[in-house]
Order: C-alpha cells, then sequence, then structure tokens
C-alpha cells in the first residue's frame, strides 16, 4: 500500500507541476505557487522532478540573467504542452 | 556551509550534471533563506532539503552499470582502495624485480648501468601498477554492479550541516605546518649525522655488556656523499619553508618537492655506488637476521620513496590545473 501512495503521489505531482509551467516559472516560484494551492511539496523533491521532466522532453529550461541573482525558468515544451492537454480534457 | 553541502551533493552525480545542479541547487537555497543568511536558518533550510545523499539520489536517474544510489560509495571506495594499493604493489614490484634480476648483488656497478637498471625496474614496476588497477577498477565495479541488480541498501551517515569550509581550511593549514615541523626535525638530525657519521646510534654486546658504540655510516666512504646529503637538506629546508609561509599547495610546493625528490634520489644512487658505505657490523647482523641479502634490498626499497613521491606530486600538478 504504502508502495501504490508513493506512486500515486508522485503521478500526482507531476500532473500539478506540469499545469503550473503554462506560464515559465523558476524553482522556488513554483514551490510557492505550488504550496498556496494546498499542494505541499518539498523543496528537495521538486527541483529534481523538473530536471527529469526536462530530460523526458515535457518542460524547456532557459537561464535569465537579466536580474541581479541568473535564475533557471521552467516552462512547457511543445510535448509537455500536448501531454497537458490531454491530462486536462 | 551552503558550498560544502552543494559540494556534497554534485559527488553522488556524474561529472556532466554537476555545473548545472550546483547552480541551480545554490540558487534555490539563496531563495529559501529569504535574506536571513544567519547560521541558524541556513542550517534549516538545508535540514529541509534533506541528506546530501538522499537529495542525489533524487537527482539521478537509474542507467547504466551503476546507478546514483550506489556511484558515491563506488567512487569512493575505488580511489581509497587504489590510492593505498598501488604505492604498496609498487613498492613490492619494485624491489621484488630489483632482487630478481639480482640487480642488488652485483658490486662495483657503474653509473651508466645502474641507471639503465632502475629504469628498467621503474618501467616493469610501473607495468604492475597498470595491471593492478585495471583488476582493482574491474572487481570493485563487478562487485557494485552486482549490489545495484541486488538493491542493497547502504546506511547513511549522519551528514553535519553546520559544517564550514573555514574549519577544512585551517585543518589543512595546520597539517602543513605540521609536516614543516617534522621535515625540520628530520633535517636536523640529518645534518648531525653529516658531521658525526660514526656517532654512536646501534648498540651492540661486548663481553655481555651491551654498549652504544656503533656508528651507521663508514666517515671516509661517507664523506664523499656530503655534497649529495646537503643538497638535499637543503631542498629538504626550501620546501619546509614554503609549506610554512603558504601553507596550501601551489605549484612552487610541488616544483620544490619534484626537487627534493630528485635529489633524494640522486644521493641514493651515490650512495648504492659508494662501497664500503654502511658499518659492516650492521650488515653482519642484517645479514644473519635474515635469509635474504635484507642490507643490500633496503637502499633499493628506499629508493621507492623518492620515486613515489615524484609520481604523486605529478598528480598533485595534475589535480591542481583541473
Amino acid at each position: 500500500m504504502d508502495q501504490f501512495l508513493i506512486e500515486f503521489k508522485r503521478g500526482t505531482l507531476t500532473m500539478a507541476v506540469l499545469s503550473q509551467l503554462r506560464t515559465p516559472q523558476y524553482g522556488y516560484s513554483l514551490l510557492e505557487k505550488l504550496q498556496s494551492h494546498q499542494f505541499p511539496v518539498e523543496s528537495g523533491t521538486l527541483y529534481p522532478l523538473l530536471r527529469r521532466l526536462e530530460k523526458q522532453g515535457l518542460c524547456i529550461s532557459e537561464w535569465d540573467t537579466s536580474q541581479t541573482r541568473a535564475r533557471k525558468y521552467y516552462s512547457l515544451s511543445p510535448l509537455g504542452k500536448t501531454l497537458d492537454l490531454l491530462i486536462t480534457e | 556551509m551552503i558550498e560544502n553541502y552543494i559540494t556534497k551533493v554534485v559527488s553522488y552525480l556524474p561529472f556532466k550534471d554537476r555545473k548545472d545542479v550546483s547552480e541551480e541547487l545554490e540558487i534555490l537555497i539563496m531563495d529559501m533563506c529569504q535574506d536571513d543568511m544567519s547560521d541558524e536558518n541556513i542550517i534549516n533550510v538545508l535540514k529541509d532539503l534533506g541528506h546530501p545523499r538522499e537529495l542525489a539520489l533524487d537527482y539521478g536517474e537509474k542507467k547504466g552499470l551503476i546507478g546514483p544510489e550506489y556511484f558515491g560509495r563506488y567512487k569512493e571506495l575505488l580511489v581509497l582502495v587504489l590510492k593505498v594499493a598501488l604505492p604498496i604493489i609498487f613498492i613490492l614490484s619494485f624491489i621484488s624485480n630489483a632482487y630478481n634480476t639480482q640487480l642488488i648483488t652485483i658490486e662495483n656497478q657503474q653509473m651508466a648501468t645502474l641507471i639503465a637498471n632502475l629504469v628498467y625496474i621503474i618501467i616493469f614496476s610501473l607495468g604492475a601498477v597498470l595491471s593492478a588497477a585495471f583488476s582493482i577498477f574491474a572487481i570493485v565495479t563487478f562487485i557494485f554492479a552486482i549490489l545495484e541488480r541486488r538493491q542493497e541498501t547502504f546506511e547513511i551517515f549522519e551528514y553535519d550541516f553546520n559544517s564550514k569550509t573555514e574549519n577544512t581550511k585551517q585543518r589543512s593549514e595546520k597539517s602543513y605546518l605540521l609536516e614543516g615541523i617534522i621535515t625540520i626535525i628530520g633535517t636536523i638530525f640529518f645534518l648531525f649525522v653529516i658531521y658525526n657519521p660514526e656517532f654512536p646510534l646501534i648498540g651492540s654486546v661486548e663481553n655481555g655488556v651491551f654498549q652504544m658504540n656503533q656508528g651507521i655510516f663508514v666517515a671516509e666512504s661517507f664523506a664523499s656523499l656530503t655534497p649529495y646529503v646537503l643538497l638535499v637538506v637543503a631542498t629538504a629546508l626550501i620546501v619546509t619553508a614554503i609549506k610554512i609561509y603558504t601553507r596550501k599547495n601551489s605549484k612552487l610546493l610541488i616544483t620544490a618537492e619534484i626537487l627534493h625528490s630528485l635529489s633524494a634520489l640522486a644521493l641514493l644512487i651515490f650512495a648504492l655506488l659508494t662501497p664500503n658505505l654502511i658499518n659492516p657490523y650492521i650488515i653482519n647482523i642484517l645479514n644473519h637476521a635474515s635469509v635474504a641479502n635484507i642490507a643490500q634490498v633496503i637502499p633499493f626499497a628506499l629508493l621507492t620513496i623518492p620515486i613515489l613521491n615524484i609520481f604523486q606530486q605529478l598528480y598533485y600538478l595534475y589535480k591542481l590545473d583541473k
């Protein structure tokens, strides 16, 4: 049962993250957004998840060095947008 | 603290991911701290992120022979085993080759012949080291590949979230200072021996009475080595001065260490070529105490020390440039 719950949470988190990446987000802003929607997520879980989604081709990242502190922004890739649409239909 | 934490996390990751992950983690930690950079807040933030190995496991993907869960331990164990085993193998192989080829029993060798034979022995010893390195690599990799497949879990040791880079630097500086002090003590002893080669350091039993009345060297033979000993002492003092003054590794220190080792190598070679250098009383004791010509093996064994030091310094030079 525990393993089932872990897998369920992992899948749910992935869906939640994809939904929030419709607009470009950097890691901490995404963390705050998810927590504001009553979706608790550990910071140590979110960043690895973003990297996995990027490697799977579901999101893309870009460094923004225009601000005082450089940040890596994530957004949905075309494949990610398609998947997001299919999930929310 | 932050730097130590990030360094620990990425140490468990493949090289290609380290730069990106460390930059991202640094920004995340800064954001989570929210401008409160007190030690207490930083520790709380790092604890929220979790143990470095656990965080690294979440980053890694299970692919290849050894996954991220075991990669850190695999790398640590492999490096540790190689660092211990390879120098020992080199020394044993060196002595074995010198003994088996009967070079050590050849009397009054010419300089060119001796150097040629030494080069021959070094090349063969390096071959043994290379072979051993491949074997160790294969065995350790095989063991961890099996562990990966069987999903054995390692106990996670506690991580000190309060560890700071400054502490590590202080320990490193202290070790350089300690090495410098030890070298000074050794140099003083060497200088003493130069001016008192027959000073009684070894005891003997005469008429049932134990007396400290035997020196290590024969004064007349030792006199010819004085310039080389002075060169070794001078280079040792230069190395010591650099260590105590800079208290860190640098190209200057590495160069001085290599020169010191080369001078020690030259001294040992000339010592090998100098007949009747060692007090015959000591040679008799050593030969009676063992089945091998141990008195002749010892100089060759000592040769491995500066040779190994030279390789070690070249390795440090490579790491410094990386």
